[in-house]
C-alpha cells in the first residue's frame, strides 16, 4: 500500500517495456502499450494518461516525453505507475505527478524497484480549466470530451486533481489525455489539448473551450 | 477496397506509403493516376518534406489512425484504395502475445489484399534472427521483466513448457515469424488473400539478385510456405527502396538534388525496374 509500482518502456529495437518494478505478460505489454506510446511535434513537448487497464487490474498513470536522443526518429520514454484498485480509491494523487521522471543517460535502475507514496503534496489547478472539464464531464453524457486548453502543465494538474476529487467508484473507468492536439475518437474519456488534429468528421467528441468563455462550447457532429 | 500493411517496426511501411503517395502526386506511376485524395494526409505531406530534406521518417505511433485513402484510376477503371498504416510494434506484440489485435484482425478478415514487409537488411546472411539471445535459452532464464505469455486455453501445456525452457516467440527469427503470422492469417480467412511480399532497403542488397531469388536464399522458410499456400496466398515479391539509399550514410551522388519520387524506386519479381504502384498493380489485378 506504501509503494507504487512503476514500468518504464522506450525504444530498443521497437517501443517495448524497458524496465519494470513487476513482471508482465506479453498480453499484458501489448494491452498497455497504446497508452504508452505517442507522436510528437515538438521535442520540448509531454503527454499524460491515465486509464484502468483491465489486464492489470489497475490503473495506468503516465508521461510519454520525445526521445530524440535515442537513434530512431520519433522514438519516445514513457513512465508509468501503475495503481492497484485499493491505491486508487485511498490515496490523494495530486502527489504522483513528481514521481513521473525521463530517464537520463540510459540510466534504468531506479525504475525496477516500487517507488514510496508521497505524502502531502498538492497542486492547484487553474479554476477555470478545473471548472470546465467538471462541466464537461457532467453535461457530455457518453460522449468522449475534447477540452483545449494551451498550458500541458496546468492540463495535468487539472486532471489528476479531478481524478482525486471524483468519487471512488467512478475512478477506474476515468480515463484521459494530455495532447499537443486531440484526435478524435480516441479512447480516452477526456482529452485535453491546444488544438485538435484534423477534422471532426463524424467523431462523437464534445469540444470545450474555456479559453473563450462566450464560445464555450459547440457540438461539431451537429453543426 | 482495403489493403492491409503487415511488418514488425522498422521494416519500411509508412515509408513505402510515403514514397507512393509522392509518385501519386508527382505522375510518376505509370498508367495509374490520382483522382483524389480522400482522408487527411499530413502524415503524408510531413514524410515526402523529411524525405525531402534527406531525413527518414519517425515512426509511427501504437495507437495511430493514419491512412492513407485515395480513388485512383487506371484506364477507365477508379479504385476506392484504403491502406492503414499501422504501427510495426502492434504486430510486433502480437506475435509476441499470440492474440489478433481486434482492429487489425477485423481488416485482414475483410482486406481484398495485403503486403508483407520485410527489410533487406535485417535478414542478410547472420542477421535473421535473434540467435545470441536463442543460444542463451539453453542455459539462462530469459533477462528482463517479462513473464511468459498468458496461457491461452488451447495452449496452456505448450505455454507452461516454454516458461520452463526461458522460450518466448521473441526469440523466433524473422522467417519463422512471418510464417508464424501468415498462418494465424489463414486461420482467419476462409478467402484467399492476395500477398505482395516488399523487401525495402533493397539499395543495401549488393550485388542484386531478383526479389524471388533473394527471398528464395535468404527467408527460405517463409519462401516454401508461400510456396506450399500459393492457392491461398496468391503472391508476387518486389524489392523496394523508399528513400533511393541510406540517409545515414549519404545518397550516391548521381540521387543528390534529385526529388524524393524520383529517388525512390522499385523492381519487380524479376528484378527489372517498374513505379513504385506495382505492387498496388498487382494487388488490384489479383483481388479483381
Amino acid at each position: 500500500m506504501n509503494a507504487v509500482d512503476q514500468l518504464l518502456f522506450g525504444y530498443r529495437d521497437g517501443h517495448q517495456l524497458i524496465a519494470a518494478s513487476r513482471s508482465l505478460s506479453p498480453r499484458q505489454q501489448r494491452d498497455v502499450l497504446p497508452h504508452l506510446d505517442a507522436s510528437f511535434d515538438h521535442a520540448d513537448a509531454q503527454q499524460l494518461v491515465g486509464i484502468g487497464v483491465p489486464s492489470l487490474d489497475g490503473y495506468l498513470l503516465a508521461r510519454i516525453w520525445p526521445a530524440p536522443e535515442l537513434p530512431r526518429p520519433g522514438a519516445v520514454w514513457a513512465h508509468a505507475l501503475l495503481l492497484s484498485t485499493d491505491q486508487l480509491v485511498r490515496i490523494r494523487l495530486g502527489g504522483l505527478l513528481g514521481l513521473l521522471r525521463r530517464p537520463l543517460n540510459d540510466q534504468f535502475e531506479c525504475y525496477s524497484s516500487a517507488l514510496p507514496l508521497p505524502e502531502g503534496i498538492e497542486h492547484t489547478a487553474p479554476p477555470l480549466l478545473t471548472r470546465a472539464l467538471n462541466w464537461a464531464l457532467q453535461s457530455a453524457g457518453d460522449s468522449p470530451v475534447i477540452v483545449l486548453w494551451d498550458s500541458p502543465d496546468e492540463a495535468e494538474t487539472a486532471l489528476v486533481s479531478m481524478l482525486d476529487a471524483s468519487p471512488a467508484a467512478d475512478r477506474m473507468v476515468l480515463s484521459f489525455r494530455t495532447r499537443e492536439r486531440a484526435r478524435p475518437s480516441s479512447p480516452y474519456r477526456i482529452q485535453v489539448a491546444a488544438a485538435v488534429a484534423g477534422p471532426l468528421g463524424d467523431a462523437r467528441d464534445l469540444v470545450f473551450d474555456p479559453r473563450h468563455p462566450p464560445q464555450a462550447s459547440r457540438k461539431p457532429s451537429a453543426s | 477496397m482495403r489493403f492491409v500493411l503487415l511488418g514488425e517496426q522498422a521494416t519500411g511501411k509508412s515509408s513505402l506509403l510515403v514514397a507512393l503517395y509522392g509518385a501519386l502526386v508527382n505522375r510518376r506511376a505509370g498508367d495509374v493516376r490520382i483522382v483524389r485524395t480522400v482522408d487527411d494526409v499530413e502524415f503524408l505531406s510531413r514524410g515526402l518534406l523529411a524525405f525531402g530534406r534527406q531525413e527518414s521518417l519517425r515512426r509511427t505511433e501504437v495507437d495511430s489512425d493514419a491512412s492513407l485513402i485515395v480513388e485512383l484510376a487506371r484506364g477507365d477503371q477508379v479504385v476506392s484504395l484504403d491502406i492503414p498504416d499501422r504501427s510495426g510494434e502492434l504486430l510486433k506484440h502480437m506475435l509476441d502475445a499470440r492474440v489478433w489485435d481486434p482492429d487489425l484482425l477485423a481488416q485482414i478478415r475483410s482486406a481484398a489484399g495485403a503486403m508483407l514487409f520485410l527489410r533487406a537488411d535485417l535478414l542478410a546472411p547472420g542477421k535473421a534472427g535473434p540467435k545470441a539471445d536463442f543460444d542463451s535459452v539453453l542455459s539462462t532464464e530469459p533477462a528482463g521483466p517479462t513473464e511468459p505469455a498468458e496461457p491461452d486455453e488451447s495452449a496452456e501445456t505448450a505455454e507452461s513448457e516454454t516458461a520452463e525452457l526461458g522460450w518466448h516467440p521473441g526469440l523466433m527469427p524473422a522467417d519463422a515469424r512471418a510464417v508464424d503470422l501468415l498462418q494465424s492469417l489463414l486461420d482467419q480467412r476462409s478467402r484467399p488473400l492476395p500477398l505482395a511480399i516488399i523487401v525495402s532497403a533493397w539499395d543495401r542488397v549488393s550485388p542484386s539478385p531478383s526479389p524471388t531469388a533473394w527471398l528464395s536464399e535468404h527467408v527460405t522458410l517463409l519462401d516454401q510456405y508461400l510456396a506450399s499456400n500459393a492457392d491461398r496466398l496468391p503472391h508476387a515479391v518486389f524489392g523496394v527502396s523508399a528513400q533511393g539509399g541510406d540517409f545515414a550514410t549519404g545518397l550516391p551522388s548521381q540521387l543528390i538534388g534529385e526529388d524524393p519520387w524520383d529517388r525512390a524506386y522499385l523492381v519487380d519479381s524479376d528484378g527489372v525496374r517498374d513505379t513504385l504502384l506495382s505492387p498496388i498493380v498487382w494487388l488490384l489485378d489479383a483481388a479483381m
